[in-house]
């Protein structure tokens, strides 16, 4: 999907990252294809595939490979925001900013619905993309700081054990804590 | 109120359908106590998880780069700020304060309070104000009464060698008229958390100060302290080290102020400091770069007050706490709290508190999860009963040294007598005799070394010579020797059913036992090689279980059996060599079909380690094997006895004459004799 969109501007882009130190300068156009789960093609800058630790060590392994890399656990559509956030991660790194980097990413989180967020963990944590992994954490944090149990609990898909008297003896332990909670 | 110590036990079962563990883990580890008191009701999952001791530990790391929370106290009331921007406070509810007279704030570390009587001190709690969670120490005794005319001073702090939390109590008895601040009778004692009671550690040599202990960070407390003659004499900085529990002096810096000083100790970025406050405004801060070395002491702060700040008293200006944005909190008196940009060089108030009282004193804290209680990870309190001391490891130890000493003899009786074969006996020593040849053929002149070449090898009737189709492969042979594949399967019989009956018995009767600890600590990656059969994550990897202990006599008893049977016997009989090289024999010969080269270069993998995985009980021994099958090609030397190979070795040998000229030299020898 996002493929056919991208294309036009991955090749004004390859002009500003040809300078960016990397192992394999002699190919920097090079491009790698990406598959998610659901059969969805995904042709990305070698550099941003690079920072995918799991892409990575897939070449690592198996350099001279110019297969497409199946990625059996990540679905489309997150893949694709990932694939979106390292992209200007590696623009951030070729000049760094700080205060734009930080814009940036409070930006590309604050758009994202919850279920994104949750979806998103599980392809940055096979994926292995710390920064990214670091940011959505702390994302999610902020976010279900000040919520309520029952949100948390819809949040991460988790399901309600106790007992109606176990809940209310929590609840009474801690009452303070139930103070200025914020709506769902 | 203790449920996060009781719970302390976690599963470490998947909590979320599409989260993993310790991604949830590490975002719940960068929450406020107070949202993880709120979603202790999530699950049981939930409520198990947050009272782990590793998640309490991460939370701490974390919290511990944030900006403190406040503890504000007024007289006897403590209030709680727990909020990151210091906007709202709440009255903590203090269930032990009809205990106390005055509630003191005498130390904290770790986000716990130590909280203690202001007059004698005799009743301590430790509060975890973020969960509410609190303990009562048991008295500690002293030796004498400890009256109105006394005074005793506090320290709180977390032991990190020990991980242990301690508390320290000092009484000095002034008994008797001041004369020098010294002759007072005094007593120290230390509570640790862990052993849950007080230890006396006698006198101390200097007198401490009222103020609590500020813990380090590390190993120490500090306290500002005098010596001698008290009042008119100078202040002393004083360490306590809990490791070697000494009190010390530290150097203080060497400051050249003309007018008189007020002097305060206290702890910043974990650094030793003092400051010093002057009447003209301004307080002095020096920090200790390097612990105990005078020369690292360096003038940080210089911090000049502004004029607003009417009504404070320079004796109680106190620098607090440096935030994670540069900026200090000072205090000035009870009223007023003062935020102060070194780099900047500006100050604001900081804004009031919500639900705070008017005037109060602020002690900043770490919010976290800890407990005032003993971490029940089973590391810490497991002992060793000396039961199964006497009757598992023992009788294992026992029982495998007899195992081998007995199979060593066993296979001594089943070796059946070998009768030479005579051909065979020959063909060695040819092969000796032709090798012998190989090595000393520079030495005997070209025409001697051409004929005994010609001995050995000539096509027709030389020793060396195998005629095509007739060469025996060592396979063969052995197919064509019943004898000896009979001896080694008896041999190997001789291993396998005593090795698959001890490790049953020591499965039935002994698996599940912590049977012994290494007496030093060890990291993760021994787990698997020691605790066999203990699938716990929270057991100290230095603790042996019963089966692991097994297989540790298994392959360690070695030396002991070379010791007891002899050294040359060690080598053939060991257990695992004498299966070793019939094993690697029978898989020639049952066809493996293996280069042996290759084999080798299949277990070069296969790490020596003893790591024992899964398999080993359904596959039985075959792991054991492969490993020494490593070691059977290392130590292969056995001479080969292939004619053939040692008649090509024969035929491309390059004769060189070592004594060029010898005859004509033996020639002028003989003639100078004769003459």
């Amino acid at each position: 999907m996002s493929s056919s969109t991208d294309s036009p501007t991955l090749t004004t882009e390859t002009t500003q990252l040809s300078p960016q130190p990397d192992t394999e300068t002699a190919k920097p156009t090079k491009k790698i294809t990406l598959k998610s789960s659901d059969n969805q093609i995904f042709e990305v800058e070698e550099s941003v595939a690079m920072e995918f630790a799991t892409v990575k060590s897939f070449f690592e392994d198996s350099p001279s490979s110019t297969d497409i890399v199946p990625l059996p656990n990540v679905t489309a559509k997150p893949l694709s925001q990932v694939i979106e956030f390292c992209k200007e991660q590696i623009k951030f790194k070729a000049n760094p900013d700080e205060a734009q980097k930080k814009k940036y990413n409070a930006e590309f989180l604050t758009e994202k619905s919850d279920k994104d967020l949750v979806d998103m963990i599980p392809v940055a944590n096979y994926l292995e993309i710390k920064d990214l992994l670091d940011v959505l954490n702390q994302a999610v944090a902020d976010r279900i700081e000040n919520k309520s149990v029952e949100y948390v609990r819809n949040f991460f898909g988790i399901d309600n054990d106790f007992t109606a008297e176990e809940e209310a003896a929590l609840r009474r332990e801690h009452a303070w804590a139930y103070e200025g909670v914020d709506e769902d | 109120m203790s449920s996060a110590a009781s719970t302390s036990s976690s599963t470490f079962t998947e909590m979320s359908a599409n989260i993993p563990s310790d991604i949830i883990s590490d975002i719940l580890s960068r929450l406020p106590v107070k949202s993880l008191s709120r979603f202790k009701s999530v699950s049981k999952s939930m409520l198990a998880f947050l009272g782990n001791p590793e998640f309490v530990e991460q939370h701490l790391k974390n919290a511990k780069l944030k900006n403190p929370n406040l503890v504000l106290k007024l007289d006897s009331k403590l209030f709680y700020v727990e909020d990151e921007e210091w906007s709202k406070a709440r009255r903590l509810p203090l269930p032990f304060s009809l205990c106390l007279e005055n509630v003191e704030i005498s130390g904290s570390c770790h986000g716990i309070l130590c909280i203690s009587d202001q007059q004698c001190n005799q009743d301590i709690f430790l509060l975890n104000p973020s969960t509410g969670v609190f303990k009562h120490l048991p008295f500690s005794g002293f030796d004498f009464a400890v009256a109105e005319n006394s005074f005793t001073t506090m320290g709180f702090g977390y032991h990190q060698v020990e991980g242990d939390y301690k508390v320290i109590r000092c009484v000095y008895i002034y008994d008797k008229p001041f004369i020098d601040i010294d002759s007072y009778e005094c007593e120290a004692r230390v509570y640790s958390l862990k052993a849950d009671e007080w230890k006396n550690i006698g006198a101390i040599p200097y007198h401490l100060g009222y103020k609590a202990a500020i813990w380090l960070g590390n190993d120490f407390l500090i306290w500002k302290a005098t010596r001698g003659l008290g009042r008119a004499g100078k202040y002393l900085i004083v360490s306590y080290d809990m490791s070697i529990e000494e009190f010390k002096e530290i150097p203080q810096p060497i400051v050249n102020y003309n007018n008189e000083l007020h002097m305060e100790v206290s702890v910043f970025d974990g650094l030793v400091s003092t400051f010093y406050l002057s009447k003209y405004d301004e307080a002095h801060i020096w920090t200790m770069k390097e612990y105990g070395v005078k020369d690292s002491w360096e003038l940080r702060f210089v911090i000049k007050l502004p004029e607003r700040v009417e009504s404070y008293n320079y004796i109680f200006l106190k620098p607090l706490v440096i935030l994670k944005n540069g900026e200090i909190l000072l205090e000035a008196g009870e009223k007023t709290r003062i935020l102060h940009d070194p780099k900047k060089d500006s100050y604001r108030i900081i804004n009031p508190i919500r639900g705070a009282p008017r005037r109060f004193l602020v002690t900043p804290i770490v919010g976290s999860l800890v407990s005032p209680f003993v971490n029940k990870s089973m590391a810490e309190d497991l002992v060793l009963d000396t039961a199964i001391r006497d009757w598992v490891l023992i009788p294992l130890t026992v029982v495998m040294i007899l195992i081998g000493v007995l199979r060593y003899f066993v296979s001594k009786l089943m070796r059946s007598q070998q009768n030479p074969d005579v051909k065979l006996v020959r063909e060695g020593q040819v092969v000796i005799r032709a090798r012998n040849l190989r090595a000393g053929a520079n030495f005997i002149p070209a025409k001697s070394f051409r004929a005994r070449r010609a001995y050995f090898s000539n096509e027709e009737n030389g020793l060396l010579h195998v005629p095509k189709g007739q060469g025996q492969n060592p396979q063969a042979q052995m197919f064509s020797d019943p004898n000896m594949a009979m001896d080694m399967m008896k041999k190997n019989l001789s291993m396998i059913i005593p090795q698959t009956l001890t490790f049953a018995w020591v499965n039935f009767f002994f698996s599940g036992f912590v049977a012994a600890k290494i007496p030093f600590p060890l990291t993760q990656r021994f787990r698997s090689m020691l605790q066999n059969g203990i699938d716990l994550s929270t057991v100290d990897v230095s603790y042996v279980s019963s089966r692991s202990w097994y297989f540790l006599n298994l392959f360690g008893l070695r030396g002991l059996f070379s010791l007891i049977l002899g050294e040359e016997n060690e080598l053939k009989y060991d257990i695992s060599n004498a299966a070793m090289d019939d094993t690697q024999r029978m898989m020639q010969m049952s066809g493996f079909g293996m280069d042996p080269t290759k084999e080798w270069q299949i277990w070069k993998g296969v790490p020596i380690a003893l790591h024992f995985p899964k398999e080993l009980e359904s596959l039985g021994l075959i792991v054991l094997y492969k490993i020494k099958i490593k070691f059977i090609w290392q130590e292969c030397s056995l001479p080969c006895l292939n004619l053939s190979a040692e008649k090509d070795g024969l035929d491309i040998i390059q004769h060189e004459w070592a004594l060029p000229k010898f005859e004509q030299r033996a020639e002028a020898a003989l003639k100078k004799l004769i003459n």
